[in-house]
């Protein structure tokens, strides 16, 4: 063949040949690696490596040095230089074409260098689609890592991990140095300290990643997972095989997700739902509690009002007496209505307490000679320091609370038993006490003599008459003067009721 | 004519009530027995007394009105027709739930209360008669 047909051959080639002189300058360019340069073949000729008709750039985009050319570096060692990725920018555009040279010397006798020969191949389709792929991994991952969800894939062919999100990592347990390609998912289990709802431990063969990369099944269920600051939380696994194109089971996919927070809401919905349906069933029973005791007055005077006008009629007088049952049982009524009022005002934080300097001393005083007034066949008694005691408080509603409890202790105990009212003067506080001598309160019950429409006062109050709402009433008006009220009982010996008004304050 | 007179048992742990009712009662020619709960009730009972009515409020302290229904029926077999005397709404359910002959609503109309205890009360005389409901 003569060298025509040589050229024409290697001008079909699709790789590039350039062959250059040991001074750089070109003796020969096929087809191929003139269009990559961007000029005709005809022009390569004569041209040295480091013509300005072309830039030479590395892979980070920064100016190939003249020392990096690939003819300079065989000319530098003598040696071929291989596999080297070189971007060609020509003159005209900024387009970099891609090429991958390879370059070896021809040594002619002696050892003595005669030519350098390059070949390339554009590899500028090929970088961009590995660049592309790069981005597109690094978009995933970052997505993935900022996820809470937590993400692991497992190889079927190795029977490795081969990816972990920030979270998934997160939740493994932290075993030192160890490499997540390292994990396999014949030992999950041991990763990933996992137990069904009943608090039994997943086997490794129970893992749904594990059954997805082993047996390309598709499961989900929900477990709890022990992160590895031992915090249990529930977590929800979905896990799915990926297939080949062929079918086969090539990798799975597992997703965690932290449910732990949305059951602990729905649990809260489900008590909150089952308080506020108990506080409603209260409150209704609280109003028939109401009613019926409301009635009870209202019958009375009724009958009474209905026997006056009967005897009337009959040509009886009216007697005082009868009067002053009429007006008895108007002013239960107008109590009743009060307390319901007082309650209201309290639930909707609209109860006004005046305070203003006062002295305790005659306002308990005073309560216990009211109280003597009604009460004549009760023996009470009152005990408290010799001088004044000054405090900063709504007279008229710590005059209703000390009645409420005199009032208590009247109801619950029986005719003739003596109560005792005591003020005493604390370094902090001022504490004021009613202790009777009834049948005393059992534990179980104290705690709901002080609630409305709890369970308790209301089936007190069925018991024993009145709407179970003074103690409430009392225990707010001492709170609203920042104090708090309490009992102490024993069965069979009495109980004191107390409350203690903080002294800051006191005049 | 003492003999002739009817007796009527009230229990009601409302003192008012009791008092204005056996005045009205007594004005009307019976023989009134009042009780402050089931408990004292009974012992009225257990004297002897075989009242020819008795009305019965529900809701009392110590013995309420249930109670005191199940002891009378266990003890003295219903011997006197109960009226139930209640506030609450459901007056006849719970006049049926105890087997009284009749209720009455309070507050209620006096007119009306001795219609029903005439209506109701056991006839004089055959006091050792018992009769089963
Ligand atoms: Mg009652």
């Amino acid at each position: 063949m003569n060298a025509e047909r040589y050229r024409t051959l290697l001008d079909q080639l699709q790789i590039g040949i350039v062959v250059h002189a040991p001074d750089t300058s070109i003796l020969y360019a096929n087809q191929f690696a003139a269009k990559l340069l961007g000029l005709q073949v005809r022009e390569m000729e004569g041209r040295l490596s480091s013509d300005p008709r072309w830039k030479f750039i590395d892979e980070t985009g920064a100016p190939l040095g003249l020392s990096d050319y690939p003819v300079n570096r065989v000319l530098k060692a003598l040696k071929p230089s291989l596999a080297q990725v070189v971007g060609i920018r020509s003159s005209e555009g900024s387009r970099v074409v891609w090429a991958l040279c390879n370059a070896h010397p021809v040594f002619g006798p002696h050892q003595k260098l005669q030519e350098i020969v390059v070949n390339f191949t554009d590899m500028t389709a090929e970088k961009e689609l590995k660049e592309k792929l790069f981005d597109l991994n690094q978009l995933m991952q970052s997505a993935l890592d900022q996820s809470q969800a937590g993400v692991a894939i497992a190889d079927a062919k190795s029977g490795k991990l081969r990816y972990l999100n920030q979270a998934a990592f997160l939740m493994k347990k932290g075993l030192a140095g160890e490499h997540i390609k390292d994990i396999d998912v014949n030992t999950l289990a041991s990763a990933w300290n996992m137990s069904d709802l009943k608090g039994n431990p997943l086997k490794n063969d129970e893992m749904p990643l594990v059954r997805a990369v082993k047996y390309g099944e598709k499961s989900s269920k929900e477990v709890y997972l022990k992160l590895p600051n031992q915090e249990s939380r529930v977590m929800w696994v979905n896990a799915a095989p990926i297939l080949n194109p062929e079918g086969r089971v090539s990798s799975a996919i597992l997703v965690l997700l932290d449910t732990t927070e949305r059951h602990r809401l729905e649990e809260e919905l489900h008590r909150t739902q089952q308080l506020a349906e108990a506080a409603t069933i209260a409150k209704t029973r609280f109003l028939d509690v109401a009613a019926h005791e409301l009635r009870t007055p209202i019958t009375v005077l009724s009958l009474l009002l209905q026997f006056t006008q009967q005897q009337k009629e009959r040509g009886h007088a009216v007697e005082p007496e009868t009067l002053i049952r009429l007006r008895n049982q108007v002013e239960r009524i107008s109590r009743l209505v009060v307390d319901l009022l007082d309650v209201s005002r309290l639930e909707r934080g609209a109860l006004p307490i005046s305070p203003k300097p006062t002295d305790l001393k005659s306002l308990i005083q005073e309560c216990v000679e009211d109280f003597k007034l009604y009460s004549a066949s009760r023996s009470l008694t009152f005990q408290g320091p010799t001088d004044g005691v000054q405090a900063n408080v709504d007279p008229i509603r710590i005059y209703q609370v000390i009645t409420n409890l005199l009032e208590n202790s009247r109801k619950y105990t029986p005719d003739g038993s003596p109560i005792e009212v005591e003020l005493e003067i604390h370094p902090d506080l001022i504490r004021v006490s009613v202790t009777d001598h009834g049948p005393g309160i059992p534990d179980r019950e104290q705690g709901a003599l002080f609630m409305p429409f709890s369970r308790g006062s209301v089936e007190l109050t069925e018991r024993s008459g009145g709407l179970g709402l003074g103690l409430f009433i009392c225990k707010r008006i001492i709170e609203l003067h920042r104090g708090r009220i309490g009992l102490m009982s024993k069965l069979g010996e009495g109980s004191t009721f107390y409350f203690e008004l903080p002294r800051k304050g006191a005049g | 004519m003492e003999a002739t007179k009817k007796t009527i048992l009230i229990v009601d742990d409302e003192r008012e009530i009791l008092l204005t009712l056996r005045e009205f009662l007594e004005m009307e020619g019976y023989r009134v027995l009042i009780a402050e709960n089931g408990f004292d009730a009974l012992k009225i009972l257990n004297q002897g007394e075989i009242p020819n009515l008795i009305l019965l409020d529900m809701k009392m302290p110590i013995m309420n009105g249930w109670a005191f229904a199940l002891e009378f029926l266990n003890r003295h077999d219903h011997i006197s027709p109960i009226v139930v005397i209640t506030a609450a709404g459901d007056a006849e359910q719970r006049a049926r739930d105890i087997g009284a002959i009749g209720w009455v609503e309070k507050p209620f109309d006096l007119n009306q209360l001795l219609k029903k205890i005439e209506m109701y009360s056991r006839k004089p005389p055959a006091p050792t008669l018992p009769i089963s409901l």
